[in-house]
């Protein structure tokens, strides 16, 4: 179990997020982020490599498409990006 | 009688259990009158049916698996089945293919197309078939690359992971 951290650019999104109540969305994201949290050297999360140690997990709701990039820093799982999904 | 839609997992045998635990989610709402143990949808898509009884409108659980099929794909699909292998004939997955896609790209499940009883070929999602293939790494548009190099230069900016109050699941 691992303790993530924001960047200020996911951090904002998620808050926003929250502001406009979408909480489908918001579940999916969460559910991402337990990945993340739970086991963040699994294939669950690391879906996707962008490279240079990013990877993503795609976040889908019937209605939309996030992703969830993030890297290593250090031990902390870092969130980079939380917004649509550029693959989509 | 029902021709069903052939979905079966491999080595998961179904409970009636295992289905009512699922069909206690929002979608799904009556039992079905023919076949204790599957429930009838909200909503279901005209041209589903029960897999025992065929009861138009039917949404249940594989006789075989206990997966539960078809669409609603953030609700239907729950995690516990998402890294399922499960198998369907040809013939029928050209019936069901916007469902066996739903199923590899929301679920994460992998379905094995038989032809006569043998394996031909496996529906997966891209990011499977991305990942088995060691594909290049994907290039980020430039504008995502700003905001994760933005991200970098700024670790004072970080902030733990936020979290809710509440959450509706999970």
């Amino acid at each position: 179990m691992a303790s993530i951290e924001f960047d200020e650019q996911p951090a904002l999104a998620y808050e926003l997020l929250e502001k406009t109540g979408d909480l489908t969305l918001l579940d999916a994201i969460d559910a991402a982020l337990d990945i993340l949290e739970d086991d963040p050297g699994g294939a669950e999360a690391r879906r996707r490599s962008f490279g240079d140690g990013r990877w993503g997990i795609p976040v889908r709701t019937r209605t939309d498409d996030w992703l969830v990039i993030w890297e290593h820093d250090g031990d902390v799982p870092v969130v980079r990006y939380l917004g649509a999904d550029p693959f989509a | 009688m029902s021709r069903g839609c052939g979905i079966r997992t491999h080595g998961d045998a179904c409970t009636p259990q295992r289905f009512s635990r699922w069909s206690s989610t929002p979608p799904l709402r009556d039992e079905c009158p023919a076949q204790p143990g599957y429930a009838t949808a909200a909503a279901s898509p005209p041209s589903l049916s029960c897999h025992s009884c065929a009861t138009s409108g039917v949404r249940g659980a594989d006789p075989f698996s206990g997966a539960v099929l078809y669409n609603s794909y953030d609700t239907v699909y729950p995690k516990a089945m998402s890294d399922a292998t499960a198998e369907m004939p040809i013939s029928e997955a050209r019936e069901h293919l916007a469902e066996v896609v739903g199923r590899a790209r929301y679920a994460g499940g992998e379905t094995i197309l038989t032809h006569y009883g043998s394996p031909a070929a496996v529906v997966i999602s891209f990011e499977e078939y991305q990942r088995l293939k060691g594909s290049e790494p994907l290039r980020l548009p430039p504008e995502v690359e700003a905001i994760i190099e933005e991200g970098r230069h700024h670790p004072e900016r970080r902030k733990p992971r936020p979290r809710r109050e509440s959450r509706s699941q999970g």
